[in-house]
């Protein structure tokens, strides 16, 4: 599961790097900058979650921000077109917390977490 | 008949004691080398618990970009996302414990005043390194072997009856003996993920995640008005955090190369105890490895001096 993890935390700090990048003077204000500070704040919060050493305990939580990653993530598609990128990044990013969660849930059946 | 008897046993139990035991020197170069295990046992726990509170401090860069009611809640997660990974830190690692927990072990057993040394910590070591290793073998595919602990607990329970130097002796070889394939399987498995998380994964991440932030920052405030008030103590703030990762760094690879150290003294040491002779010197890898942890004790210093110049 250290594989999976680690490769989930480093495409958090990614797609963090591609939302912050359209965090910027020009939208500061901007019903646009809400939805991308939500998302930075997500984000962030994922990533203390997925470095944790009791992966068992942050289960429900993590399923909770993949569910707001995902809504958050709707609202840009359907609102904002420039931002193509970070819908593309996030979507990338959900399907790999997307396989953690299984991994996690499947482990902790198995009795292993 | 029976003091005839008695006189022989007398005559010969030296004799058979003194095959079965190891000299002074040779239980001092346990000591030595448990000691210096345990105290390598500290680091990677350290470095881990100093990754977490660089990205703590490192998500404050770009505090002021947030708007007003999200900028709260964004204090909180982190404070409390730093507050669970270190609490997690604790335990983050099972095969480190064991290593520790066995460095505790061979101390104790091969001290000086080994009977007086036993309090109610030394008694639970036994049970302590095998529920350890049940956790280790149930997360990983190299099941490490579990007689470990069975050993010490019955060491311990003989302690303040009748034991004596010799059997001290013999419980040490039966323990190193025993000890060596738990010792080089826990080895190659922690220098493998400190590599692939921390090397590979995590410290890159870090340094991304500082530019990125900076970056951030400096894109939310109008150029002249950063120049004038914000960009001295900015940059400093930003210089000393690229020192901390650096130290850091250094400081995991130096852990990293250690490792390999403690698993090739323990082989010289394993080969030192099979027959009863004098240990002139410290043995050579028992020295590389103290070298080298003297090294990192050094880097250790550095990282937390970094760490308070930055609170």
């Amino acid at each position: 599961m250290n594989s999976e993890k680690t490769n989930t935390y480093k495409q958090v700090v990614e797609a963090l790097k591609v939302v912050n990048s359209f965090r910027t003077y020009g939208n500061v204000d901007t019903p646009e900058r809400a939805v991308l500070d939500e998302m930075a704040l997500v984000l962030e919060a994922l990533s203390w979650e997925i470095i944790s050493d009791d992966m068992s305990k942050v289960l429900d939580s993590i399923t909770l921000k993949l569910t707001d990653l995902k809504r958050l993530n709707k609202k840009i598609n359907a609102s904002y077109e420039h931002l193509k990128r970070v819908s593309d990044k996030i979507t990338q990013v959900a399907e790999a917390v997307g396989v953690l969660v299984g991994i996690i849930t499947r482990a902790i059946s198995a009795g292993l977490l | 008949m029976t003091t005839l008897k008695f006189l022989l046993i007398l005559c010969v139990l030296p004799f058979i004691a003194g095959c079965a035991s190891l000299t002074k020197t040779q239980i001092e170069s346990v000591n030595t080398y448990s000691c210096l295990l345990e105290k390598y046992s500290e680091y990677p726990g350290s470095i881990i618990e100093e990754f977490i509170q660089i990205k703590y401090d490192v998500e404050q860069l770009n505090t002021g970009t947030f708007n007003d009611t999200a900028v709260n809640s964004k204090l909180w997660t982190s404070y409390y996302g730093k507050k669970k990974a270190l609490k997690d830190a604790e335990k983050i690692d099972v095969g480190i414990k064991v290593i520790a927990e066995y460095a505790s072990a061979l101390v104790m057993l091969s001290s000086e005043d080994l009977s007086n040394r036993v309090d109610k910590g030394s008694k639970k070591l036994g049970s302590n390194i095998n529920s350890l290793i049940s956790q280790y073998n149930l997360k990983s595919d190299k099941k490490i072997p579990s007689g470990i602990g069975k050993l010490i607990t019955g060491v311990v329970s003989l302690l303040g009856s009748s034991y004596v130097k010799q059997q001290q002796a013999t419980d040490l070889k039966k323990f190193i003996n025993e000890g060596d394939s738990l010792i080089s399987m826990l080895t190659d498995a922690i220098k493998t993920e400190l590599t692939k998380t921390v090397i590979n994964e995590w410290l890159i991440a870090l340094k991304d995640d500082l530019k990125n932030r900076q970056v951030n920052f400096l894109q939310n405030i109008p150029h002249s008005e950063y120049k004038v008030y914000l960009a001295n103590s900015y940059n400093k703030e930003v210089a000393l955090l690229i020192a901390r990762i650096d130290n850091l760094e250094q400081l995991a690879k130096k852990t990293i190369s250690s490792i390999e150290k403690i698993k090739k003294a323990h082989k010289q040491l394993l080969v030192h105890i099979q027959e009863k002779n004098e240990i002139k010197a410290v043995l050579s890898e028992t020295q590389n490895l103290y070298l080298s942890v003297k090294d990192i004790y050094i880097n250790y210093q550095k990282l937390t001096t970094s760490q308070s110049s930055t609170k």
